[in-house]
């Protein structure tokens, strides 16, 4: 018999490790790298976004991960544990949605979760199905078929199923694919209320806007490489710019003397404007700047980039062109 | 978490476990429940069938009255009815044995058309686990549809007494009914 959190290692030094640690991952499908050297870490507590174009690889690191597929080379650990060699221990501390809700159509939305409680050898399991019914907000419908559901109860009750055996870890596969917009919304609600119960939650999207409002810590991988890797509100700020704005005439005075000052990388026009790639904190350098050349500013207006702004600058457009990771 | 913090989740995953989620979804899903079901049912019906022919219809000379037969009543072999019969009670014989296939080829075929066995094989217990329920399950159904012929067999080896009072009933109506006439 296992009790959920006794393990053999101890408390401290699980919630010491990170919830996912992949070191040299690779994926390789005859001449096909799905994943090549991808470095993630996930702490407890996080909500991680793994950001990328449809055929980017996320799937094989979620399948890798859940032990379905083997790497080529290199290793992932959750909480410290192999995912080929400890996949007990590993199974243990995660559930996971993956791709579309299956559960057993023919069976209610609570024998559902009896079936799995069954399989999953839950002591005693009635208070528990009835805990995450609550949770999810299906109690009400808990006695009709799974198969009566709509795509949003299916989702929900796919979670009520991942959280039965209360774990550490939840993957999250393209959680809201197909549902409308009050439903993204609730599932979205739903993965807040999780994490700040303590879940780390690792979710798949190529749905940004929907990542920059859940998700503390995102990666972004493309044709099977991660690109970028850090916490959100860090990654947008340093991309953040400031729009400039001075009269029509002094307009081509200010481009040069803020390209005189460093700046020459990061002037861009922009209808009337003049935008410069700087950081919020630092508009005081160009209002000093401008003012010690007589030049005064008519509009200084900050712009925070929006991580779909910030994801297509940095892949710069390939994405569209990406219909796969090739290596050739 | 919104766990009752006095209670704690205690898992045993096991083959037993996995032999017990295949038992629930087999009880709850009507499919299951029909091949256990239909060597009852069938028999019972057929053997009403009979029942009401043989009362209304003595068998020819040379064929024992009531006797159970493989399924239903030995009807003997002469005769259209004769023969129609013992290839009704021989397909029947063998559809139980299809039944209990198909169903055992149902119950994996169905997890991957619903998706449900990549949901299973990322929990515990393993895989290995999940195949021997399998074959458990269906040794079950074999075991089931066994006991169920059993039940048919007595069934139809009792019916000896039961025609006769159905024929009795009906020769005390005949006569019931003729000394109507008279008056």
């Amino acid at each position: 018999m296992q009790v959920l959190d006794h393990t053999r290692k101890s408390p401290s030094e699980i919630s010491s490790q990170p919830a996912i640690q992949t070191i040299g991952l690779t994926k390789q499908f005859k001449r096909v790298t799905a994943v090549k050297q991808v470095e993630l870490v996930v702490q407890p507590g996080d909500i991680f976004g793994l950001l990328g174009p449809n055929g980017a690889g996320k799937t094989t690191i979620i399948r890798i991960l859940l032990g379905l597929v083997k790497p080529t080379s290199g290793k992932a650990e959750i909480f410290g544990f192999d995912v080929t060699s400890q996949r007990k221990e590993v199974l243990q501390r995660l559930s996971a949605m993956v791709e579309s809700p299956a559960l057993y159509p023919g069976l209610t939305g609570r024998d559902n979760l009896r079936a799995l409680a069954l399989y999953s050898g839950i002591a005693n399991p009635n208070w528990k199905i009835e805990e995450v019914l609550n949770r999810v907000g299906l109690a009400t419908r808990a006695k009709d078929r799974f198969e009566t559901y709509s795509l949003g109860m299916k989702q929900r009750l796919y979670l009520a199923a991942a959280l039965l055996n209360e774990p550490q870890l939840i993957i999250l596969d393209e959680p809201t694919n197909g549902l409308d917009p009050a439903g993204m919304a609730e599932f979205r609600q739903l993965i807040k209320e999780l994490a700040q119960e303590g879940h780390t939650i690792f979710l798949s999207s190529h749905l940004l806007f929907e990542v920059q409002q859940i998700c503390n810590r995102v990666a972004i991988i493309q044709r099977g490489e991660i690109i970028v890797q850090g916490v959100v509100k860090e990654l947008l700020t340093a991309q953040a710019s400031v729009y400039v704005k001075v009269t029509p005439t002094e307009l081509p005075t200010a481009w040069r003397i803020l390209e005189s000052n460093g700046l020459a990388g990061r002037l861009k026009m922009e209808g009337d404007y003049l935008s410069v790639d700087l950081p919020t904190a630092e508009t005081g350098t160009i209002t000093r700047l401008l003012a010690t050349h007589n030049i005064f500013l008519a509009e200084l207006t900050p712009h925070q980039q929006s991580l779909e702004e910030f994801y297509l600058k940095l892949t710069e457009g390939q994405v569209a062109k990406s219909g796969g990771n090739h290596d050739n | 978490m919104t766990t009752n913090p006095m209670r704690t989740i205690t898992t045993n995953p096991t083959l037993w476990s996995a032999y017990r989620h295949e038992l629930f979804k087999g009880r709850k899903q009507l499919f299951y429940r029909a091949v256990l079901a239909l060597p009852l049912i069938i028999t019972l019906l057929l053997v009403i069938l009979q029942l009401v022919l043989r009362v209304f219809d003595p068998p020819p000379p040379g064929i024992p009255s009531f006797q159970a037969g493989n399924g239903g009543l030995n009807l003997g072999s002469e005769g259209s009815f004769a023969i129609a019969n013992n290839v009704i009670l021989a397909g029947f014989a063998s559809l139980f044995g299809i039944l209990v296939a198909i169903a055992a080829a149902l119950s994996v075929a169905n997890e991957y058309r619903w998706g449900t066995l990549k949901m299973l094989v990322i929990r515990q217990p393993s895989r290995v686990k999940v195949v021997l329920a399998k074959c458990l399950f269906t040794l079950n159904l074999v075991g089931g549809v066994f006991l169920a012929s059993r039940i048919k067999f007595t069934i139809v080896s009792r019916l000896k007494s039961v025609v006769l009072i159905l024929k009795r009933w009906d020769k005390e109506s005949i006569i019931l009914r003729s000394q109507v006439y008279r008056l």
